[in-house]
């Protein structure tokens, strides 16, 4: 039994060993350190990836690394819950409903509207002599994948469908009435002149869908489950087959209606890999060739790599560190200011992002129409404790709850629990699954979280998180201003875009004043694809167009 | 399994216990790793200060190899990883004794009763503890603590729940085996109470089995806990939880690969010790077992 | 024997509708609001009343549970919150990637296990004992998650030898399998040894031994067969542990199974899908529960007295 003793010891050492020089072996793409010389750190080089051995030869065309010029195999993080156009609201969607369907418009790379199944339109003055009444003609002949030809009928059904999809309905606001005037003109009315209607239409929820399929059911459930699985739009790819939790295969759709955005590779595959390292991995080994969401952790390899291309691509999406300006003393404007300037932004985007964004300073998002930075703090210790002093309080009496759901958020909490520290606020970080999150956030029973919101568009963003009737949903800091109010309504009145700009910044310049929430960052879209792939782009919105690729 | 033998030589059962156990080598390594870490965790605030150096960041000093100074390199906020892993320690022996106490109170009682009084009490009881074995335990904790939000608290409960039957079936066997022994039939002979009883004679000889559950399901728990936190359902940061920091290393696994291995020694080192423990308690208590 | 087995199936389903009871109550009381979880931050006030009008939230949770026991009764799983397809295809999708891993996970338990458990009982109190048994340690210790990261970093990223993530070929369930297997393979062999260590004590094995038969023969003729009866319980018996443990491997290694359906699931609020897969889970472990007995059954003459 003695001898239990010393092999016990023994191979406890011999398997830190063992996990030790493993861990040793990870670290070409780091700078290398004084304390760990001599260890093997060449044998991953980038280098190495180039000559991964070729694929082996598949029955099945949809398994496995299927390695082609026919072929680009994208990969994703989250699966989409649905492939139907209305009946979700999410971003993983929203990819794979541009690749099967378009919409009346689309956002451009500036992410200005502009027509997509619409061939030409104009704006009708009503009886009161506002600009309300959009008359629309579709371009001739547009083929929906089960080769029918879109009319004016289809584009009102979809339109009547999406008003009563609960996922997506608000993007629907905007339109008060619609009208056929023949096979393909048709009259959206609006609530006097609107600014968002193009925008609203350029939205998944809008997308067009067969009017034959939307009659085919009356039970909403049905005819949900029905549009999920005969996948049938007018976009540049067609729908195959969907493994759960796998994988999407898509197809090029031939009689795509515009010719010079046609597609260009005949088949997508569209994989889910959940773990961000694994899809890194992923690419290198030659499995996929483009990944939509890189983790900001392998940047640096990755651009090590010469076979990889990476796109870093600054985001619309705006995050903050969210607080309920409803519970004191958050509702007093110096304690808000005073936590502002005792953050330190760069550290959170160091910490949190891994350096992969920026630091955000206004209360909106900037890369839009209407952006404005100006009349706000930047990090200044003693900027923040002259705040606290005005207030006057005792800082120790502020009890601030951070809730995270998940761990980039948590890593911002951890670096704000500090840098409030200073200025006395003591605060602790709860974390909560996205479902309770989005409860307790929606309902304002908490004193902060970390938040974002994304939106293509000012107005939306506006909108969504600061207009009083937005409290209990997406007006989180529970902001209730008139004169706020006001502009947000009077931008989305004004069509024309250096009015609205004007309006849009003023707005920006009033909450920067009021600093309802503490903005900490936008963060990067990062991408990575083979090399040769060609043609790529990602918007600020996060939004690319897999028709334009080529290999 | 459950049969107690009474050791024949009447004078000390715990000394004949414990010296079988002194006599087993690995056990008593196991027994020393988890002194060692009771001790650890114990001493813990003479080293560190929590505050200053367990959770306060160090931006500047952010992902460091292992090096002299941090000799076990530091985390992405800068934090020293061998005061956060010494520091772990306290939570997980937390955890896992308070969960383990918690389940042993109230599966033992339930146990004890149905197996006592047996009929429709014992039917209640063990029909109820039925359905909740019949979901695997790990799953169970996974649905409670991601329902009721993750905190210290309802991960003690999660984790107990899922625990209790086990408890509550190895109390009831064990005094089913001990409640027709002729001594406990003189006892309630000469009028001795059903409380009386329990307390007295049930229990003392149910321990055994009971001990032995306990050191392995303590090591269990600490698993259950590290898992839970790689899932995004444990305990909280900026707290230093194994499981967590497992968890946060592996967005670092590439490149500082010693954030999740450290953390993961400590869990093995753990729960082996635990295990060894456990092995050797019972073949101390049982040695026809072995 | 039949009534026995037709008592115990029966049995499961009061356990079964128990099992719903208690995991429906959990997830209902549960802060989070499935629409809220559907809709997202976007969401406003009369969508989300809509939705729940549609999914029926707003009735009283005995009714909602009524409902769903009801359609359960007719084998309907309900639909999902979130895809809004019926439960069972959801499942029913991500089957066979559960299945193999846990088959693989098995195998390979299985085929370390006895080797190794019975060498150690052959060679009882040596070097090759208590480095079988420490192996078997290190399998109970080891985290399955961390276990999974390690062979991620060794044998997908740096050797490359197998993929990383994905489900389509034998080859994405070697690595996931020894993760998930490592542990199992720990009781096995633990169990093994301690089988065999039982048997070889026996006196037919002395007889056999004495009458010169050549001890290799003895082990895999006499012993081994007798030996396996415990072997193979446990097997079975841990087809629980592993199903419980294809939640983190299969996190892990970005399977599209049961396991990571789960969780999405819990944590969307998408109450019948999480019920649909806590019904697979369970229906699997008393199955296997119940087969385990059945085999104990026949190979114990005293239990099958009783009910024969």
């Amino acid at each position: 039994m003695k001898k239990h003793v010393r092999l016990i010891t023994l191979l406890l050492v011999l398997l830190l060993v063992l996990s030790a020089l493993s861990g040793c072996a990870q670290k070409p793409a780091e700078p290398a350190k004084p304390a760990d010389p001599g260890t093997p750190a060449e044998t991953g080089t980038p280098a190495e990836s180039g000559d991964t051995p070729a694929p082996e030869p598949s029955d099945d065309p949809l398994a496995g690394p299927a390695i082609d010029k026919d072929t680009v195999v994208i990969c994703t993080a989250d699966e989409t819950p649905s492939l139907t156009t209305a009946g979700h609201n999410a971003v993983a969607g929203d990819y794979v409903n541009k690749l099967t369907h378009n919409g009346l418009f689309r956002l451009d790379k500036e992410l200005n509207p502009t027509p997509d199944l619409v061939a030409e339109y104009t704006v009708e003055k009503d009886e009161k002599g506002e600009d309300s009444i959009w008359v629309m003609t579709l371009h001739e002949g547009v083929k929906f994948h089960d080769g029918s030809v879109m009319t004016t009928d289809d584009v009102l059904a979809s339109i009547e469908h999406a008003q009563n999809s609960p996922d997506i309905r608000s993007y629907t606001q905007s339109i008060v009435k619609t009208e056929k005037v023949d096979d393909l003109t048709f009259k959206i009315y609006t609530d006097g002149p609107s600014a968002s209607l193009l925008y609203d239409l350029s939205h998944h929820g809008n997308y067009i869908v067969p009017a034959r399929q939307l009659a085919q059911e009356t039970d909403p459930a049905k005819l949900d489950q029905l549009l999920n699985t005969e996948v049938i739009g007018a976009g540049p790819y067609k729908f195959v087959e969907w493994r759960k939790g796998e994988q999407i295969t898509f197809t090029a759709h031939e009689d795509y209606f515009d010719a010079e955005r046609a597609p260009k590779i005949k088949n997508i595959v569209w994989k889910i890999i959940p773990e961000g390292s694994s899809r890194t991995i992923a690419l290198r080994a030659g499995d996929v060739d483009y990944i939509i969401e890189t983790d900001s952790i392998s940047i640096p390899e990755l651009e090590a790599d010469p076979n990889v291309a990476v796109m870093k691509v600054e985001s619309v999406s705006h995050n903050w560190l969210t607080i309920n300006n409803e519970v004191p003393p958050f509702d007093d404007i110096n304690v808000r200011k005073a936590m502002n300037a005792a953050i330190n932004k760069e550290d959170v985007v160091t910490v949190a992002l891994n350096g992969t964004g920026v630091v955000a300073m206004s209360q909106t998002p900037t890369g839009m129409l209407g952006e404005y930075t100006g009349e706000y703090d930047a990090y200044d210790l003693d900027l923040a404790k002259k705040y606290m002093e005005t207030w006057g309080g005792d800082p120790s009496t502020i009890k601030l709850e951070m809730i995270c759901s998940n761990d980039t958020k948590a890593r911002a909490a951890e670096v704000i629990m500090a840098n409030l520290k200073e200025i006395g606020i003591e605060s602790s970080i709860v974390r909560m699954d996205l479902a309770t999150y989005l409860s307790v956030t929606a309902e304002g029973d908490f004193t902060g979280f970390i938040g974002g919101y994304t939106s293509n568009e000012m107005m939306s963003f506006l909108k969504g998180v600061y207009l009083s009737s937005n409290i209990n949903s997406s007006n989180k800091t529970r902001t209730s201003e008139p004169e706020l109010d006001e502009l947000i309504i009077k931008a989305t009145k004004t069509v024309d875009q250096g009015e609205r700009e004007k309006v849009l910044q003023a707005a920006t310049k009033f909450l920067n004043e009021l600093c309802p929430q503490i903005p900490l960052y936008q963060d990067y879209t990062l991408s990575a694809h083979k090399a040769n792939l060609k043609n790529t782009f990602i918007t600020p919105g996060g939004s690319f167009f897999a028709q334009e690729w080529e290999w | 399994m459950n049969m107690k033998r009474k050791s024949p030589r009447k004078k000390g059962p715990i000394f004949e216990v414990a010296r079988r156990l002194a006599k087993n080598k690995s056990a008593m390594i196991g027994l020393a790793i988890v002194i060692l870490l009771i001790v650890v965790a114990v001493t813990a605030p003479l080293f560190y200060s929590y505050d200053e150096q367990i959770i306060k960041q160090n931006i500047g000093n952010r992902l460091q190899s292992p090096n002299a100074e941090n000799l076990l390199g530091t985390d992405a906020l800068g934090r020293d990883l061998l005061g956060r892993i010494i520091y772990g320690s306290r939570i997980s022996l937390y955890v896992g004794f308070t969960t383990v106490a918690f389940a042993f109170v109230v599966g033992g009682t339930l146990g004890a009763l149905g197996g006592y009084f047996g009929g429709i009490v014992d039917n209640i009881i063990m029909r109820f503890m039925d359905i909740f074995l019949a979901i695997p335990g790990t799953l169970f904790a996974i649905t409670i603590a991601a329902a009721l939000g993750s905190n210290i608290r309802n991960l003690i409960l999660a984790l107990a729940i899922s625990s209790v039957p086990g408890f509550a079936r190895i109390l009831r066997s064990s005094v089913i085996t001990v409640r027709e022994v002729e001594y406990i039939e003189a006892s309630r002979a000469i009028g001795a109470s059903d409380a009386r009883i329990i307390l007295n004679h049930v229990i003392p000889n149910a321990l055994a089995p009971v001990i032995v559950h306990t050191t392995l399901n303590v090591a269990t728990i600490i698993l259950t806990i590290a898992g839970l936190s790689f899932l995004g359902l444990g305990i909280s940061a900026p707290t230093p939880e194994w499981g967590a920091m497992l968890s946060d290393g592996r967005t670092y696994l590439k490149t500082h690969f010693y954030m999740s291995l450290f953390p993961g020694v400590a869990i093995i080192m753990t729960i082996l010790s635990l295990n060894l423990l456990g092995d050797g308690l019972r073949d101390a208590l049982d040695p026809r077992l072995k | 024997m039949w009534k026995y087995i037709a008592k115990r199936l029966l049995y499961m389903i009061p356990v079964l509708l128990g099992v719903t009871l208690i995991v429906y109550i959990i997830m209902s009381v549960a802060p989070g609001d499935p629409a809220k979880a559907i809709l997202g931050d976007q969401a406003t006030p009369d969508a989300i009343e809509q939705l729940r009008e549609e999914l029926g939230l707003d009735d009283p949770l005995l009714v909602q549970y009524g409902r769903y026991v009801k359609g359960l009764v007719r084998g309907d799983l309900g639909i999902s919150y979130k895809s809004k397809g019926p439960v069972i295809d959801e499942i029913i999708a991500r089957v066979p990637t559960t299945l193999y891993l846990s088959l693989s996970a098995t195998i390979i338990a299985v085929v370390i296990a006895i080797p190794l458990g019975i060498l150690a009982a052959v060679k009882q109190n040596t070097f090759i004992d208590g480095l079988s048994m420490f192996i078997a340690l290190i399998g109970i210790s080891i985290p399955i998650f961390w276990l999974g990261l390690l062979l991620l970093v060794y044998f997908a990223q740096e050797l490359r030898w197998f993929p990383a993530s994905g489900a389509s070929s034998w080859k994405h369930f070697v690595l996931p399998g020894i993760a998930l297997g490592f542990h199992s393979m720990a009781s096995i062999a633990r169990i093994t040894r301690s089988s065999m260590l039982e048997v070889i004590r026996q006196d037919y094995i002395r007889t056999a031994r004495s009458k010169g038969m050549p001890y290799k023969q003895v082990i895999t003729k006499h012993a081994l067969p007798n030996a396996l009866i415990p072997t193979i319980t446990v097997t079975g018996l841990q087809i629980g542990a592993l199903l419980a443990g294809s939640v983190l491997t299969e996190s892990v290694f970005s399977l599209p199974g049961i396991g990571r359906l789960i969780i999405n699931s819990i944590q969307g609020r998408d109450i019948p899908v999480v019920l649909g897969c806590i019904l697979v889970f369970t229906l699997t472990f008393s199955i296997i529960n119940l087969l385990v007995d059945i085999l104990y059954a026949f190979v114990d003459p005293r239990i099958r007295a009783q009910y024969f």
